[in-house]
């Protein structure tokens, strides 16, 4: 649901009420409070999925994007460090 | 927040992978915090080193990286007793030194990328050991900063 390609994308306040499993009222009170930055296009609002990203993941995009920086070499380093482990 | 609540034990995928990338979410972990906050043990060492040849990573990086910013603790306990002590903690019994790291440098968390071989909830239960993610962990830390 929240991968690295969708994270270029962006949501409608309808769409996000139900990935989140919230109203769609809540979603505008999130907006409203600053809890999720949205854009405003003439009356619509649209989500960048960035801004949800500590509602799905629980961590900030900028946290996201390391972790999945570092999980791009993990099984290689998994891999060696259970070989290591066998033999000390 | 005193250093005694931040005392972190770093198992050694955390530690290559911050030498494998400075993008990464253990670089930034490694680079924010220092120590005496972030510990090792010994046999992390011996592991790191055995690793690090079979990527073909200069040493001294290694050293340098440890020297600056861990502290080594010697678990002064063979592997054979570690491992039956600590075996109800782990899915892969080679692990169990990790826990072991731990639970008797009395480090409040465990940073790891390998949460599905701990046995996280048993460990947070009886060893008083939070085990996290380099990412979970920093966003821990952002947020006491906020509150």
């Amino acid at each position: 649901m929240f991968s690295t390609q969708n994270l270029t994308s962006a949501y409608t306040p309808e769409q996000v009420a139900k990935m989140l499993q919230l109203s769609k009222n809540t979603v505008y009170q999130l907006i409203s409070r600053g809890d999720i930055v949205a854009k405003k296009i003439g009356k619509l609002y649209r989500i960048p999925a960035a801004s949800i990203s500590f509602f799905l993941t629980g961590l900030d995009y900028d946290l996201y994007q390391a972790d999945l920086r570092d999980r791009q070499n993990i099984k290689q380093v998994t891999d060696l460090l259970k070989q290591a482990r066998s033999s000390l | 927040m005193n250093q005694q609540s931040l005392l972190a034990f770093v198992d050694s995928d955390v530690i290559i992978s911050s030498l494998l990338s400075d993008q990464g979410a253990a670089y930034a972990l490694l680079h924010q915090l220092s120590q005496p906050s972030l510990l090792i043990s010994n046999f992390s060492e011996r592991e790191l080193a055995i690793v690090i040849a079979r990527l073909n990573i200069a040493s001294e990086k290694l050293d340098s990286l440890i020297s600056n910013h861990f502290r080594t603790v010697a678990l002064n306990q063979n592997l054979a007793t570690i491992k039956q002590r600590y075996a109800e903690f782990v899915t892969d019994i080679n692990d169990a030194h990790v826990v072991a790291g731990a639970h008797l440098t009395h480090s409040r968390f465990l940073i790891s990328y390998n949460l599905k071989d701990y046995q996280i909830g048993n460990i947070r239960a009886e060893l008083n050991v939070v085990v996290l993610t380099p990412a979970m962990f920093l966003q821990y830390l952002r947020n006491q900063k906020e509150i």
